[in-house]
């Protein structure tokens, strides 16, 4: 073969194809309808002519719950106490109580109705009567009057999240500032109380004068009309105590969760929880949105539409509140009932979502599958071949078991999850400005892995460190202290899985989060100082109550936590309001990070963390992006992970082995026949590309030709060094690594995997590869010297690199490529490249 | 075409270049001897041993001379060295800069064996040497010796975990990093319960070369399932960092002798509560540097083996240097570890001792010194404990976050020195806050200062030894001490603070031959003087004038050989900068703090000449510069100043007259 490149790629077509490939789909299943239910089962309405929408809920005989509304005759078990249309919307006559009744096809469902003595309508309310309307319109969504600087002048908060603002904004006038409290512009209100029709609240969205926005009222709608009433009255705020008693305190949606097949149609309601305990429909109230609009649509009434197979989230906006409901557009339903074996709780959740979504699991993973596995995600490291064989030759019926255990406790462990965290905590030199303090810190991280140091423990020294040692570098990236805003905000992501660096400027544009809560935490890390003998590099981390100094000629303010808006030096107040406590003899980062590691999103946060780290994708994805417009695809789940990592004091240990054990962990990466496109439910194990570090050791590993890492100032790795051993990236120039995606940890590390020219260049070209496949004394040469033959080289390679034995057609391809190549050596070199190659070896499956 | 930009480093390179030209004209020109590395770093007392000290411009040494009397040492050979293999990181960047600028001609290095022989007056300790050859006189190399059996790594590698050397406790062991990135690997056996301590020594803060910082790690065995030779770190409790002053003469543009600079902590203490044996290596920092010496010292903690009271790693001297005087930490002026120095019940007839108004006896009556003892609760005005002055509050850091509060009384227009002592553990690892309120609680002075760096306007925050302050009212004032964190307590963060009157003295002095003017530090450019006949060289001496001292510095110069003169000359140019120092600051700038703090200073500038017949010295002999504190009527008593090695050398042949002997010179 007179190609090199052209021999590897044969060997690599040899290969092709033993990667887990999809499977076929299961037949459709006939929708026959066998029992009904009612949403809500219940309604409890005031004597005010109040409404409340119902569903029709149809459960086939494919399992799957359809929408049967249309297609459903309503009745009332007695007349007088209520009113029902045969859209099922009931309407309150008088108080008493009766039953809703429904048909369809011989089926009957029935719900409660109660009608209360009230007397009176609800007081009006501006955050509940006109904020409604400006959301439910989309006036104050954040790509129009809600967003940063708002439009045109005109500022709202996004989902009237701060009413008295867009109060002031509406009746007062003038221009929003981003900088400052004061307006600007013409302070003209924005309604006209001598002739309310020539409102500019009415006339834009009415297009009587030109808005960007275009048209978002009629004249003759219901909302025009409570907004031109309202300003007839004389625009008034309304009585507090009546805000109080109408702000809605949850929101529910029924169902919270759909399942439909595509171009199938499905209604949503939506409750609105207020203070006094009542529930009220609020349905064509709100606004809706898809996150995903390939996957599903919906309408302004909360009618939802399957487009694709595929999961997506429908958004529902009130005043002041987001909640959601999770869509699963499928093309057939699944109709057997089979048992699936569940190991913990994990199990049951991911088990319990598979059966509403209509998904079933691929089948247990092979021993060789969850061994390959199981070394990369708790060491990171690849199975030596003795031990393959070894493992796959066991008849312990507990070996996962114990190989799981054996793992936690390896030095390997430590070594793998020291990088994870180091990453986490950006460990480098140019994040710690020295590389004795880098190395200090990572050092920190290696004792808190090698101790199993409690996860929140690790958080509260990381976000109060002092002195010199341990992470107080975090607080001195090349020799400067950070800026509180910075310093909080990171801590807060890291930790809270929460980004809240829009909230430093103004109000966060899609989250709740305020710029006077962001200051007040930001000014917990206000009093961070320095303190030097000489030189660089040689400061003391401290909190000092006078303050840091300011940099370089800076002004004195400089270094002050001062609110942008109010231009007020800040004090640290948490987002409940609860009093600080005057911090005299100890540092405020303190109460911060109590505060912290004691929120029930901190435990959330971190299992959602090493959850994606496991299962290769979070609970919540992105995982450092905790919304309520990015709600978690199991939220039950996340929810007993985190309270399970709590009781077991915040153990990482314990919550990577609950994680591994469970069956949904152990399944194969083959899916089975249906689920091919499931991303979000587990229902396979999703193969990921192997980090960039792990890859180069694999590479290393495989070709047991050892990795030399010099340091940018000429330094050198011990021998035998690891990738994910190295301290500080910054240190330890790769162009492999970065090629492959490696951070740099100046900023949280978001990681890139995604496959680039250059890699599949370096691939066939590239140094790391031609040079390991040339080098003596590498694993190849010692087979070959011991004199194995071909077939048991090649069972050597594939036990290294994909730990497995080939499969016999793999077997008498490969042996023949070699045979045919003039020289055996190249032949077998050309084989251990197309390994590298493979897909199945660079990925984690 | 179009030509590449010139990368940031070669920039960078430039700019640092052109800094240098600003001393073009006081810089020798490198043909004295210059030693960069030794190993073994030491030897044990008693038998002779063999160093090797690697070098440039060795050619003809045939002498060593130590600064002491009690040592002696012979060249045996000096041999050129073939192969250097890769450079430091330092020499790395300071060729690739050379060769941009087309000045890269390779000097050869050398290798001068050298055999080392004590005698029943040796002392162990650190002792400095240097070798004497043609072209002068060498900067200093130190020498461990130890009164304790000593031995040498074994021939055998012992790189990995399964080829660990075995090493008996207690044990004092000279080895040596031969490649980058090496690690040596030792086993030994403990006791259930049994606490070690573990400190390395190394040659970078001996000698000159950062780089080669060494770096202890402790294990146990381990047998991994993935069939690698390794062993599990143990995890080490105590400080990972040291605050060290180091030499980075060997930085190509930085001529500062010393600067400060955390480095990984050279002492290591571990309890090991199971019986059984336990590994550990022995590394340079990310392997940065080859052909290394290091000496590791292993026994039980506090064992004279290891020695805490070691300033670092430095090491403790031999022979005190009769210059030193500790009064504050200052890099302006190099002196460290004054939180250190004891405070004695005699410290006010220390401080006049330098004053002139000591007595012709030098006997001073000082009156008595109470102490108050720290006991919890203190931590309020109202529970504060009484203090007398002059008196020492002493007491210790008790939980995190402790704040130990003494009151005390002062009349109007008491001028107070608050100095503290810590005598375990001084900052880095224990730092300790000082400050005095009045009855308002307003905090009238406070041991951390101010300074203004770079051009004035970039603010170092430093914690002091020594804070002074004028009350002008009468009344009750409180001292509070705390660490500057709020997690360091325990029985090492102990402390002593004495408040006492100010007594108006010399402080430190220092004696060099130039300033760095960018970060006004003194440098020595050299530690030594070669003077051919008709050269003349400038000396500074620098001085502290503390606690209100206002008088002048009557300056004498001992040991002069015939020939030589040394003569008084106007403050060279940056001596101004020097005096000011970095108290000076940019006028307008609001964010000055009152509270800056530092004595005013005193430079006299000396000019050394030769005549053009003088006779060469055969050996070096300390120049020692005296200084007295004067006033308009009254001159005190002469203090030592600093003192320099000075080496005639026989021009125009430039070879010295050396005796032709292999035996040890003495210092004169």
């Amino acid at each position: 073969m007179k190609s090199p490149s052209l021999a590897r790629i044969l060997f690599a077509c040899v290969m092709a194809g033993v990667f887990p490939g999809a499977g076929s789909r299961a037949a459709a299943t006939s929708p026959t309808v066998l029992s009904l239910r009612l949403l809500p089962e219940e309604a409890v309405l005031p004597d005010t002519g109040a409404a409340q929408r119902f569903l029709v809920l149809g459960r086939g005989a494919d399992g799957l719950e359809r929408d049967v509304t249309s297609r459903s005759r309503f009745s009332l078990a007695s007349s007088g106490v209520a009113q029902v249309d045969p859209a099922g919307r009931v309407t309150s006559l008088a108080a008493g109580e009766t039953a809703l009744q429904v048909r369809m096809g011989g089926l009957a469902a029935r719900a409660s109705i109660r009608v209360s003595k009230v007397g009176a309508q609800r007081p009006f309310s501006f955050s509940r009567d006109v904020g409604t309307i400006l959301t439910k319109r989309g006036c104050n969504s954040s790509d129009c009057h809600g967003g940063v600087k708002g439009r045109a002048g005109f500022k709202l908060s996004i989902d009237a999240l701060h009413p008295r603002d867009d109060y002031r904004w509406i009746v007062q006038g003038g221009d929003y500032q981003v900088m400052s409290t004061e307006a600007g512009g013409a302070i003209e209100p924005r309604v006209d109380l001598d002739t309310p029709d020539r409102s500019l609240l009415l006339q834009k969205p009415t297009l009587e004068i030109p808005h960007g926005g275009g048209e978002r009222l009629s004249p003759d709608s219901p909302d025009y009309r409570v907004l031109l009433d309202w300003v007839r009255r004389g625009a008034g705020y309304g009585d507090e105590s009546a805000e109080r008693a109408s702000k809605i305190r949850k929101l529910e949606i029924l169902p919270s969760e759909v399942v439909l097949e595509s171009g199938a149609h499905h209604g949503l309601l939506v409750l609105a929880h207020l203070p006094d305990g009542s529930r009220e429909d609020v349905t064509d109230q709100v606004r809706y949105e898809s996150s995903n609009l390939e996957t599903a649509k919906v309408d302004s009434e909360g009618t939802i539409r399957g487009v694709n197979p595929g999961e997506t989230t429908v958004l529902v906006r009130a005043p002041g509140l987001v909640a959601s409901a999770r869509v699963g557009v499928i093309t057939d339903a699944v109709t057997d009932s089979v048992s699936y074996a569940s190991r913990n709780y994990i199990d049951e959740h991911v088990l319990a979502k598979m059966r509403r979504f209509h998904l079933r699991p691929a089948r247990r993973s092979t021993d060789a599958e969850f061994l390959r596995r199981i070394c990369l995600d708790l060491t990171g490291t690849l199975p030596p071949p003795h031990r393959v064989r070894e493992f796959l030759t066991s008849r312990d019926p507990d070996k996962r078991e114990k190989l799981v255990d054996l793992l936690l406790e390896s030095l390997e462990f430590t070594d793998y999850w020291t990088f994870r965290l180091a990453d986490l905590m950006r460990v480098g030199h140019t994040a710690t400005g020295m590389a004795e303090h880098g190395h200090i810190y990572w050092q920190w991280v290696r004792d808190s892995v090698a101790t199993n140091k409690p996860y929140d423990q690790m958080a509260r020294e990381r976000i109060t460190a002092q002195g010199y040692d341990g992470a107080s570098r975090h607080f001195l990236q090349n020799g400067v202290i950070p800026r509180p805003e910075n310093a909080m905000a990171e801590q807060f992501r890291v930790f809270l899985g929460r980004r809240l660096d829009c909230a430093q400027c103004h109000n966060h544009p899609y989250e709740s989060w305020s710029q006077d809560e962001f200051w007040g935490l930001a000014a917990f890390f206000k009093r961070v100082t320095r303190s030097e003998w000489s030189g660089f590099g040689t400061s003391l981390i401290y909190d000092d109550p006078d303050g840091p100094d300011p940099d370089f000629g800076a002004d004195p303010d400089s270094k002050k936590a001062i609110h942008p808006r109010t231009g007020q030096e800040v004090e640290p107040v948490l987002p409940d309001g609860s009093p600080v406590p005057a911090h005299v003899n100890t540092s405020p980062r303190q109460t911060f990070a109590r505060w912290v590691t004691n929120h029930p999103w901190f435990a959330e946060a971190a299992v959602n963390r090493f959850w994606d780290t496991i299962f290769g994708r979070g609970l919540v994805e992105p995982v450092d992006d905790f919304r309520s417009t990015n709600p978690p695809t199991h939220p039950r789940l996340l929810k007993a992970l985190a309270r399970d990592f709590r009781e077991q004091g915040y153990d990482l240990k314990q919550l990577l082995r609950r994680m591994v054990l469970s069956e949904t962990y152990q399944r194969s990466s083959s899916p089975y026949p249906g689920s091919e496109t499931d991303r979000m439910n587990y229902s396979h194990s999703l193969p990921r590309p192997l980090d960039a570090e792990v890859l180069l050791d694999a590479v290393t590993s495989v070709t047991a030709v050892p990795q030399t890492f010099e340091t940018t100032d000429k330094g050198m790795a011990p021998p035998g060094t690891r990738a994910i051993e190295l301290t500080m990236p910054d240190i330890f120039p790769s162009a492999f690594m970065d090629m492959y995606g490696r951070t740099d940890r100046a900023q949280v590390p978001e990681r890139s995997v995604e496959p680039s020219l250059n890699q599949a260049l370096h691939l066939l070209v590239g140094s790391t590869y031609t040079e390991k496949l040339a080098a003596e004394g590498s694993r190849l040469d010692r087979l070959m010297a011991a004199g194995a033959t071909d077939a048991e080289i090649i069972e050597e390679l594939y036990l290294a690199a994909l730990a497995r034995y080939p499969r016999q057609e793999e077997r008498d391809g490969l042996e023949q490529l070699i045979q045919r190549n003039p020289s055996r050596g190249e032949g077998l070199k050309n084989l251990v490249w197309a390994l590298l190659a493979s897909r199945e070896f660079a990925h984690n499956h | 075409m179009r030509r590449k930009p010139l990368p940031v480093w070669a920039i960078l390179c430039f700019a640092l270049w052109g800094l240098q030209g600003v001393h073009a004209n006081d810089k020798p020109q490198p043909s004295d001897p210059e030693l960069r590395s030794h190993h073994p770093l030491g030897g044990s007392m008693g038998s002779p041993f063999e160093i090797r000290v690697r070098g440039k411009r060795l050619q003809g040494i045939r002498t060593v001379w130590f600064e002491c009397e009690d040592v002696r040492a012979r060249v045996v050979t000096v041999n050129e060295i073939t192969e250097t293999g890769e450079q430091d990181g330092d020499e790395y960047y300071r060729k690739r800069t050379l060769a941009l600028l087309g000045q890269d001609q390779k000097e050869p290095e050398f290798v001068a064996v050298l055999e080392v022989r004590t005698t029943s007056e040796t002392l162990p300790g650190l002792h400095h040497f240097r070798l004497v050859g043609p072209t002068g006189l060498s900067n200093s190399l130190s020498l461990h010796l130890v009164d304790q059996p000593l031995r040498n790594e074994g021939d055998s590698p012992h790189h990995r975990p399964s080829q660990a050397q075995e090493l008996r406790l207690p044990s004092i062991l000279n080895g040596t990093i031969e490649e980058k990135g090496e690690l040596d690997y030792y086993f030994f056996e403990v006791e259930a319960g049994e606490t070690l301590a573990f400190q390395v020594l190394s040659g970078f803060e001996l000698g000159v070369n950062y780089w080669a910082q060494t770096e202890v790690r402790l294990y146990e065995p381990y047998q991994s399932w993935f069939g690698t030779d390794r062993a599990r770190p143990l995890v080490l409790k105590g400080p990972r960092l040291s605050w060290e002053p180091i030499r980075v003469r060997s930085s190509w543009f930085d001529r500062r002798d010393f600067v400060t600079q955390f480095v990984l902590h050279p002492l290591l203490e571990h309890r090991f509560e199971k019986a059984g044996r336990y590994l550990l290596s022995v590394g340079t920092f990310q392997g940065r540097s080859r052909d290394n010496g290091y000496q590791l010292r292993v026994g039980p903690a506090r064992n004279e083996i290891v020695s805490r009271r070691m300033i670092g790693a430095f090491g403790q001297p031999a022979h005190a240097d009769p210059a030193d005087w500790l009064e504050r930490d200052s890099s302006t002026l190099r002196q460290f570890g004054s939180f250190y120095r004891r405070l004695t019940d005699d410290r006010l007839a220390e401080l006049r001792a330098r004053s002139v108004t000591a007595s012709s006896s030098g006997s001073d009556a000082s009156p008595s010194m109470a102490s108050t003892r720290d006991q919890e609760p203190n931590d309020s005005t109202e529970v504060a404990q009484e203090l007398t002055l002059p008196g020492f509050a002493e007491g210790r850091i008790d939980f995190p976050g402790d704040v130990d509060r003494f009151r005390f009384r002062v009349t109007a227009g008491q001028a107070l020195a608050v100095e503290v002592e810590t005598p375990r553990l001084a900052p880095p690892h224990f730092s300790p806050w000082l400050k005095v309120l009045d009855a308002q609680g307003e905090v009238v002075a406070n041991n951390i200062y101010r300074e203004y760096g770079g051009n004035g306007i970039d603010p170092n925050k430093t914690i002091e030894r020594k804070t002074l302050h004028t009350f002008e009212e009468e009344g009750d004032y409180w001292l509070l001490v705390r660490d500057v964190t709020d997690h360091a307590w325990g029985n090492e963060f102990q402390y002593r603070v004495l408040i006492r009157p100010q007594v108006p003295h010399v402080g430190r002095m220092e004696v060099s031959l130039g300033v760095f003017s960018v970060s006004s530090q003194l440098i020595e450019m050299t530690d030594r003087l070669n003077l051919k006949p008709g050269e003349s060289r400038r000396l500074t001496l620098v001085a502290d004038l503390e606690e209100g001292f206002d008088g002048g510095i009557l300056v004498e110069v001992d040991g002069l050989p015939a020939g030589m003169r040394v003569q008084a000359a106007t403050p060279a140019s940056w001596n101004g900068l020097l005096v000011e120092g970095i108290q000076y600051r940019p006028p307008g700038e609001h964010i000055v703090d009152p509270k800056i703090h530092r004595p005013d200073r005193r430079a006299v500038t000396l000019v050394l000449q030769t005549d053009s017949q003088i006779q060469s010295t055969p050996l070096p002999r300390f120049l020692r510069i005296r200084a007295r504190p004067m006033s308009a009527n009254r001159i005190g008593p002469p203090i030592m100043a600093g003192r320099i090695p000075l080496l005639i050398l026989n021009s125009p042949e430039n070879t010295v007259a050396v005796p032709d002997r292999q035996e040890v010179a003495l210092a004169p």
